[in-house]
């Protein structure tokens, strides 16, 4: 409809209505006419008139409604009534709207970055298209494949658009180019990966076959990232010289575009060929993935059902190392969305919408109760309009379309609002998923705002229903003095009991959260983080193929440190605090195999100095000597936690453990261990607990001198600031071995931090979750008392007239919010051990009834309810009689 | 008794108005007063279905109205059947005729009760 075509509606709209008076007027003035003639008296023909015409506004109704196009006749005078209504009663309205907006905020908050965390997108052309391909064991075990199976899985399936390819992931360090050596994320490629993925480099060109063939000059692709900041975004850089791995002299060829580090951050990528120990490789190590682009007419079942037969001969060629080795097959975006703990079903990622869902019902409930409320307040209004001529339905409407507008203007407030939460948090954490991206679309947007109207919708009907359909009678006949019915009463008080149950169960979660929190505070402060830097540092392999040179390094680096002013400590040690460390399977305690298959347990190797400069001492025992670690002179250090859940009662110093390193079967994201460490080792000391990658776990701490891994984290104290130390490590290490790359240095303060950043996000999101619930539900509960407060106050006039102490008017609604909350308790504690249950995947060592938590969350909730409903309880009490009935 | 609205079958108001246009140009309390006198007082129409009726079929098309001077000394609304009215009515009314043959023909037979 035009603009113009409306305003003749509006204009023609008028005459009409004064055409239709005109035309009823005259009926009922020749109907007089007519029975005057007949020789009644006027007075009994208006009377008869009266009574058949049934009303003249019914009749003018019931005209209108002919001419209107159905049901959205007058929703504009309907909106702009609703819109006059809610500016009238504007502390109503900004209360309502704040409530809602904010529970919106939350919903939409969660579930934007749950979508974001869940469904990332790849910059490549159908990523949907793309099957990856890896192996699972008959234990269900997922890895990647051997460069021998690739081969052969290469060379027998057809099924691909194109050819497939392969890649396995490796840090890759590129120096001698007239930067300090550096570490990145790497990855090597057959020739053909680029092309599956349909990307292709900005400048210089992409690998050929040439460039994947065993002794072909070593090339490498590089990200725009690196070659911003490492080469100036230069022209030049292609055919650069670098040496790589510290070793390898190689050329720089292309330069891939913005965005394009597949797999996820990587920097570097080099022909497979290049790959380290590649021609080497068993084909039970099996660092390698597989993909290749599926032709329109073909699923992921062609793929398994081609590569099957291709595995099942294979292991019948090869039983030692392929037997019951399965292909997995996935699509790339399969394999990222949904791999690993990447999953909804995932307590980490469904517990918080869920929370958020449920404020949203607090909220909404919270509305219904004042729009109860409100309904008996209108009643008059209501009655009035009814007996006017309005319908029922109009009514119904009328209300609905309050409520839709009160929640319209929520969600648009509630949209900026998490923009605003999502902007600023996004720009401050570093995305810690690959391809990680707020994503404000349309679909989601329209969805969340669907989920929002729809229940406040749902929560308006009610309330509206019961306040258009007792309205017509009692609202005239009482003058408007309102008393409200038991049933109303009781769906109140419903929902009060409800939004506290739910609440009680909330606040529980995020007090689990808080616990958790805290207690990762109480399990750091057993490492000594300040004044401390560490580093990766990764020897290649072809320079210090022996222990015996690796540890030479160690020593001549320590040496070298040491003499550096400022260094106070420096130790090495396979991972340094908060970073992943290493895991092998314990296969006996004191001599007793444990279970089948044996528990993977966290193993670090550390020199003797580390539970001196690292961690706060040992609680029991030694730390090693300079002899242990050599052959005959085994020992270990176990953790608390390990002897908790291993060990049992009695003195652990001297009992003996077996470990062994996880067999054949290896991921592509572990790194290869070292050799196999003595069959039987005695504890000599336990450790405290420290934290590695999430929560504290059980550890074996192995002297570093055994194996001296390739691989290590470097950490040296300072004192008097680290300005001095961090350039002074990199010129201790390259000045014994020019060629070595340092990974970034960061300070044991910043590993933690990042560690914490998880878990304190997590813990927040539920106290902002849990605080809402509770504010809500205490403005619920206050907002209600308040109202039956001044709808009573005439009661209590009388009362306190004929002598009622102030004790007992409090305590009639003290009552009611007494009854509330102890309902609300009953029914919220099987909801928050449910809610402790299912938590307990997220925080790992939570107690899913952790009785402190649970006590200090239901004071919390009774106090606040006391409060609630004190207020109001003591303004009944301050009521004064002789005014309240004289305002009658 | 008044009867009310529901006495007529569904529709039939509708048909009778158009037949009682169909005479010529007439106004709202002409038509009711026509089809009562017709009817000998057995089909009473109150305003508030006669004019919802008269302005559907106005809406409809079937109607076509205007203002003109009348015996009152007033303006009045005078409604007049427009070429597709009159289509309709003849439409309408020869089923309604067939309809009320049948519906008495099966009436008259024997059978059913008493």
């Amino acid at each position: 409809m035009t603009l113009w075509t409306l305003s003749r509606r509006v204009l023609r709209r008028r005459a009409l209505e004064r055409e239709l008076d005109a035309e009823l007027r005259d009926h009922i003035e020749r109907e007089l006419a007519d029975g005057v003639r007949a020789g009644q008296a006027e007075a009994d023909v208006r009377r008869q008139i009266r009574l058949t015409s049934g009303g003249l506004d019914q009749v003018k109704e019931a005209c209108r409604d002919v001419r209107r196009p159905p049901a959205l006749g007058d929703l504009g005078a309907d909106l702009r009534f609703a819109w006059r209504v809610l500016a009238k009663d504007r502390w109503f309205t900004a209360g309502a709207i704040l409530t809602l907006a904010l529970a919106m905020a939350v919903a939409n908050t969660t579930f934007i970055s749950t979508y974001a965390d869940l469904w990332r997108d790849f910059p490549f052309e159908r990523p949907d298209r793309i099957a990856i391909m890896r192996t699972v064991d008959a234990r269900g075990r997922e890895a990647g494949l051997s460069f021998a199976d690739y081969q052969d899985w290469h060379r027998d399936a057809r099924v691909f658009d194109g050819s497939s390819a392969a890649f396995a992931i490796g840090t890759i360090s590129l120096g001698r180019d007239g930067a300090a050596p550096e570490q990145f994320e790497g990855l090597y490629v057959s020739a053909d990966m680029f092309s599956v993925l349909r990307v292709k480099p900005m400048l210089g060109r992409d690998f050929s076959a040439a460039d994947d063939r065993p002794g072909a000059e070593p090339v490498a692709i590089i990200s725009s990232n690196i070659w911003k900041s490492r080469y100036a975004a230069s022209r030049d850089v292609l055919g650069r010289k670098v040496t790589v791995n510290a070793a390898t002299p190689a050329t720089i060829i292309g330069v891939m575009p913005d965005g394009i580090r597949f797999i996820d951050f990587t920097d570097v990528w080099m022909p497979l060929a290049q790959m380290p120990g590649l021609a080497a490789q068993r084909r039970d190590t099996r660092p390698l993935m597989m993909i290749g682009r599926l032709p329109d007419d073909a699923d992921l079942d062609r793929v398994r059902a081609e590569l099957t037969p291709i595995a099942a001969n294979l292991a019948v060629a090869h039983p030692d190392t392929n037997r019951d080795v399965r292909p997995l097959v996935n699509t790339l975006l399969e394999a990222y969305n949904g791999g690993g703990e990447m999953k909804l079903t995932n307590s980490t990622f469904y517990m918080p919408l869920l929370a958020a869902a449920f404020v949203l019902l607090i909220a909404a409930a919270n509305l219904a109760n004042l729009l109860l409320a409100r309904a008996a307040y209108r009643s008059r209004e209501i009655a009035i309009r009814l007996a006017i001529g309005a319908t029922q339905w109009r009514i119904v409407r009328g209300l609905l379309l309050e409520s839709l507008l009160l929640a319209s203007v929520a969600w648009v407030l509630a949209v900026g609002f998490s923009w605003l939460v999502l902007t600023i948090s996004a720009s401050h954490a570093a995305p810690q998923l690959p391809y990680w991206r707020i994503k404000m679309d349309v679909r989601l947007l329209g969805t969340l705002a669907a989920i929002a109207l729809v229940t406040t919708g749902l929560f308006g009907l009610a309330p509206a229903l019961y306040a258009s359909s007792r309205a017509t009678a009692d609202g005239l006949k009482e003058g408007g003095r309102l008393s409200t019915p038991p049933k109303v009463r009781r769906w109140t008080h419903a929902l009060l009991v409800g939004q506290f149950a739910i609440t009680l169960a909330l606040l529980n979660g995020a007090g689990l959260a808080a616990r958790q929190f805290f207690s990762f505070y109480a399990l750091d402060r057993n490492v000594q983080t300040s004044d401390a830097v560490t580093t990766l540092i990764r020897l290649p392999a072809q320079t210090y193929a022996t222990r015996d040179q690796r540890v030479a390094f160690h020593e001549q680096l320590k040496t070298r440190l040491l003499s550096v002013p400022g260094v106070t400590a420096s130790t090495v040690a396979s991972a340094a605090p908060f970073s992943p460390a290493g895991r092998r399977q314990l296969t006996s305690v004191d001599g007793r195999p444990t279970t089948e298959p044996p528990p993977d347990v966290m193993t670090v190797l550390v020199e003797p100095a580390y539970f001196h400069t690292v961690v706060r001492g040992l609680v029991l025992g030694e730390s090693f000597s300079e002899l242990h670690g050599a052959p005959g002179h085994e020992a270990a250090i176990v953790n608390q936690r390990f002897a908790e859940v291993y060990l049992g009662a009695g003195n652990p110093i001297g009992r003996r453990l077996e470990i062994r390193p996880p067999t054949g079967q290896r991921t592509y994201l572990r790194e290869a261990d070292g050799p196999a460490p003595p069959v039987s080792v005695p504890i000599v000391g336990v450790a405290p607990d420290i934290r590695q990658v999430r929560d504290a776990v059980p550890t074996v701490y192995l002297p570093f001198r055994a194996e001296a891994p390739a691989a290590i984290s470097l950490i040296v104290r300072g004192s008097g600031g680290l300005g001095p130390v961090v350039p002074a490590v990199r010129d201790a290490v390259n000045a014994i071995d020019p060629d070595l790359a340092l990974g970034v240095v960061r300070t044991l303060d910043e590993l933690r931090d990042r560690s914490r950043a998880g878990p304190a996000d997590m813990a927040s999101r539920y106290a902002t979750i849990g605080g809402l619930a509770l504010v809500f539900s205490g403005v619920g509960l206050y907002s209600a008392m308040a109202y039956a407060v001044r709808r009573r106050t005439q009661e209590i006039a009388v009362r306190m007239a004929l002598g009622a102490q102030a004790t007992q008017v409090r305590w009639l609604f003290l009552k009611t919010g007494a009854w509330v909350i102890s309902a609300g308790v009953v029914l919220g504690v099987p909801a928050a051990l449910v809610v402790g249950r299912l938590l307990q995947n997220t925080f790992v060592r939570t107690e899913a009834r952790d009785l402190v938590t649970f006590i200090v969350t239901v004071a919390v909730l009774v106090t606040v309810a006391l409060v609630a409903s004190l207020v109001p309880a003591r303004r009944a009490t301050r009521i004064e009689p002789t005014t309240a009935l004289r305002i009658e | 008794m008044v009867p009310d609205k529901s006495d007529l079958p569904q529709g039939t108001l509708d048909l009778l108005i158009l037949h009682v246009v169909a005479g010529g140009a007439i106004h709202g309390y002409g038509i009711a007063q026509r089809l009562q006198l017709i009817s000998r007082d057995v089909v009473q129409v109150p305003q508030g279905s006669l004019y919802p009726a008269l302005h559907r079929l106005e809406n409809r098309g079937l109607l076509t109205a205007e203002w003109k001077m009348s015996d009152t000394g007033r303006e009045s609304k005078f409604y007049r059947l427009t070429p597709k009215g009159r289509k309709q009515l003849k439409e309408e009314a020869a089923s309604w005729l067939r309809l009320t043959e049948a519906v008495g023909l099966i009436l008259k037979t024997a059978g059913g009760s008493r």
